[in-house]
């Protein structure tokens, strides 16, 4: 902040709270008794008449203690420009107190975890505790929380394992991610290439892109809406559009 | 100072009630529009595409911003769950801000690319479909209405009137760029770039 617009921010604020401070005063002082009386501000609206009595003394002292705060506070704290405040406090450096904090508590365990293999690891209980909480922050919106998949996303809880089951296999999936691909020739392993050209065509006739009408004929067509999921059936049923999902 | 003199100065009353409520302005809120750390863009910002700014504008139609915040304040907990706060250059170009002040759903500040696409509109067509718990709403008109681009091109020049560097280029091509496109594309466009400027995040 340029000086101009620390001075300017000092002013103000020092500015509305002696202002304050001194209304109260000067308001007090034109009181001409301590004590409630049943004098009038001297207007009736409807009969309804206001009595003129000083503030009462806790009232006024509240609001004197207040001021007393808000200086205290802008010695402690950063309120008044470029003046960084007794403490020295930021939002930045309260964050990085609390990450320091954390490190130091937990970054011992993580140390420790790190070193110990995994299917050891796995008989920890708190190792497994923290562990459950991780995956319900990271991976339970598209494993869900009982990590039995959902329509596109693997379940994880049979041992049918896309990418390996190992412990370093499954390490390098979280590490690195993975990005999802079709196997080769699929379920039938043993397809003949002119097999796989008519499958080619056959894929091509759904956006009628046919390149052999005759070859894409000769495929088999299997049901893939009776193959999809029920959920992914069902979009697909209400929505077309859905199938490029 | 006698207080009647205020009460019965009804003119002298309105100076002092703005000259008052004026102050909290004048110190928290005009020097800001002079802080360079707040008005300038940090590293990598762009302004967002044609079809992200439809995205945006649907954003706000469906209410999204009532129930999901895009601010993530330096708390460890927050960075923790949602990556590295947000600071005030990432929204420069965002007009309005969608900060939200309600988090009935999760904080969006860093959704870019968090899930995946086909996560995204499976998500938005049912959210129960993925997250069995959620309460939600779901959205699937999105999947059946074409983004209406009819005022794209003045809505950039708009943007671009308020300080957002659009090109001419993009904002004479804005129309084509969204012809055809359904809003669902345009929502999912958006929210996937969401906060992906700061890499330094989760």
């Amino acid at each position: 902040m340029s000086t101009f617009w620390s001075i300017w921010v000092s002013v103000i604020v020092l500015g509305t709270v002696f202002g304050c401070w001194w209304l109260l005063l000067a308001t007090r002082k034109s009181q001409t008794t301590d004590a409630e009386t049943e004098r009038t501000t001297g207007h009736s609206f409807d009969g309804i008449e206001e009595y003129d009595n000083p503030l009462p003394k806790w009232w006024f002292y509240l609001y004197v203690a207040t001021c007393i705060f808000a200086l205290g506070y802008l010695a402690l704290y950063p309120g008044l420009g470029n003046y960084k405040g007794l403490l020295n406090w930021t939002s930045t450096n309260q964050w990085e107190a609390e990450v320091a904090a954390a490190d130091e508590k937990y970054g011992e365990i993580y140390a420790q975890y790190g070193q110990t293999p995994v299917p050891e690891l796995a008989t920890n209980d708190d190792a497994l505790k923290i562990g459950q909480r991780l995956f319900a922050n990271n991976c339970s919106v598209c494993h869900g929380s009982a990590a039995r998949g959902q329509v596109g996303f693997p379940n994880l809880t049979d041992d049918d394992w896309l990418w390996g089951g190992s412990p370093d296999a499954i390490l390098e999936t979280l590490h690195n991610g993975r990005k999802g691909n079709m196997p080769a020739k699929g379920v039938m392993p043993n397809m003949t290439n002119e097999q796989v050209d008519q499958v080619v065509n056959y894929v091509l006739s759904f956006s009628g892109r046919e390149k052999d009408a005759a070859a894409a004929k000769l495929v088999k067509p299997y049901s893939p809406r009776a193959a999809l999921p029920a959920t992914a059936q069902t979009l697909r049923a209400c929505k077309p559009w859905v199938h490029r999902i | 100072m006698k207080h009647d003199i205020v009460e019965k100065n009804i003119g002298l009353m309105i100076v002092l009630i703005i000259l008052t409520i004026s102050g909290g302005f004048l110190a928290e809120v005009v020097p800001l529009f002079f802080l360079k750390s707040v008005n300038e863009p940090i590293e990598g910002l762009e302004p967002l595409s044609a079809l992200e700014l439809e995205g945006r504008d649907i954003y706000i139609r469906e209410g999204c911003h009532v129930c999901h915040t895009q601010q993530i304040r330096p708390f460890r907990a927050e960075t923790e769950r949602y990556g590295h706060y947000s600071v005030a250059g990432e929204f420069v170009y965002d007009r309005p801000f969608l900060w939200g002040s309600k988090r009935t759903g999760p904080d969006l500040a860093r959704v870019g690319g968090r899930y995946s696409d086909a996560w995204q509109r499976q998500h938005l067509f049912n959210p129960r479909s993925v997250v069995p718990e959620s309460n939600m709403p779901a959205f699937p008109w999105l999947f059946e209405d074409k983004v209406n681009h009819k005022g794209t091109e003045a809505k950039l020049s708009a943007m671009k009137t308020l300080g957002v560097p659009y090109t001419e280029d993009q904002i004479a091509s804005a129309a084509d760029d969204l012809d055809g496109k359904f809003e669902i594309e345009a929502l999912v466009a958006y929210l996937q770039q969401l906060g992906t400027v700061l890499s330094d995040k989760r």
